[in-house]
């Protein structure tokens, strides 16, 4: 009894080692991946504030200022051009 | 040795299990951050996307900015033109009123000369008016002065005529009567001449040269009184040839005499005439 009890638990063991092996190296894996995605995404983050420093680099809003402003100048004008 | 397999079943079971939470509890996180790369994807699509479309907008707005600066200097230019036009026209109207305002001035100075021309040549008129009625009184008190002293000596030259006219015909009977004088002849032949028949006849030729003289004087005959006495200046001639008397100079007296009553009676009838006249 004490043999087969022995057997199991070395059988037992022996899974034990062999599960927690493939745990680890999936661990291992994982941390990998982990990693390397996190770079993916600092890569992307970079990219994305490129993209809106570029988009920001654009000058939209200095662009819609200087149409503003140059409409207000026009009406101004047509304005004058009335007048005289 | 069971102990210690058992003790070692247990530990390699615990590690398994532990090894297995590390590893779920990994996974989750791998999974977390697959989801948080899948959304950094996704935003990086939408900056890509938001990019593409600010870069169409600002391409837009660069095109409506252009454009606007165009319009801009369009209605710059225009401005600019309407102020040219609007100055020359300016110009023009203040040229136009300044010649208006000009000539308003040359025309008002002109009713002005022309007014005070008029005032002059009315005071002018006036003036001339004035002397003219001056001149016109004065000629009036002239003409007046002059139609009475007309008058006057109208009056004065009848009064002197009438008495012209007596004193003639006074002078014309006295000087007729001298005339009377003259018509008797006292010549006669001196002694030892034969002429005694021509003396005769040459008184009594005498006697006859002056009645007729005295009536040729009477009627105003001049030309009969000339002719006789004529004939009578040479009877006087004859006679004093003969007789050395006076007879040239009786007859001519006598024929002034005549002469000048012909012309005192010419005078009278003239003067006469005047009166009748008047």
């Amino acid at each position: 009894m004490d043999k087969y009890i022995n057997i199991g638990l070395v059988v037992i063991i022996i899974a034990a080692i062999l599960v927690g092996r493939h745990f680890y190296s999936q661990k291992s894996n994982t941390e990998i991946s982990i990693e390397n995605t996190q770079k993916k995404i600092e890569g992307i983050r970079r990219e994305i504030s490129s993209i809106k420093s570029k988009v920001n680099s654009l000058g939209t809003r200095q662009l819609n200022a200087e149409k503003s402003r140059l409409e207000r100048q026009q009406e101004q004008l047509k304005t004058e051009l009335e007048r005289i | 040795m069971d102990i210690l397999l058992k003790i070692l079943a247990v530990l390699t079971l615990i590690w398994g299990g532990w090894m297995y939470f590390i590893s779920s509890d990994d996974e989750a996180k791998l999974r977390g951050i697959r989801n948080e790369l899948k959304v950094a994807k996704q935003e990086l699509g939408d900056a890509r996307v938001a990019y593409e479309e600010e870069s169409k907008k600002c391409e837009t707005l660069a095109g409506e900015i252009d454009t606007l600066k165009e319009n801009a200097q369009e209605l710059r230019k225009e401005i600019t033109t309407k102020r040219e036009e609007k100055k020359k026209l300016a110009a023009q109207e203040r040229q136009e009123r300044l010649e208006a305002e000009r000539k308003a001035r040359e025309e008002a100075a002109e009713a002005r000369r022309e007014k005070l021309r008029i005032q002059k040549e009315k005071e002018q008129e006036s003036r001339m008016a004035l002397l003219e009625r001056e001149k016109q009184f004065e000629k009036e008190e002239e003409e007046k002065e002059k139609a009475e002293q007309a008058k006057q000596d109208a009056e004065y030259e009848k009064e002197e005529r009438k008495e012209r006219i007596q004193q003639l015909k006074r002078r014309i009977e006295s000087s007729t009567r001298g005339l009377e004088s003259y018509s008797s002849c006292s010549a006669y032949a001196p002694p030892g001449k034969k002429d005694f028949g021509q003396v005769e006849k040459m008184r009594q030729n005498w006697t006859s040269f002056v009645r007729s003289c005295i009536e040729a004087v009477d009627k105003g005959d001049s030309k009969r009184f000339e002719s006789t006495g004529k004939k009578l200046l040479n009877t006087a001639k004859a006679l004093d040839r003969i007789c050395d008397g006076r007879y040239v100079s009786d007859a001519t007296n006598f024929v002034a005499e005549g002469r000048k009553i012909l012309g005192a009676k010419k005078e009278l009838q003239e003067l006469e005439k005047l009166n009748k006249s008047e």
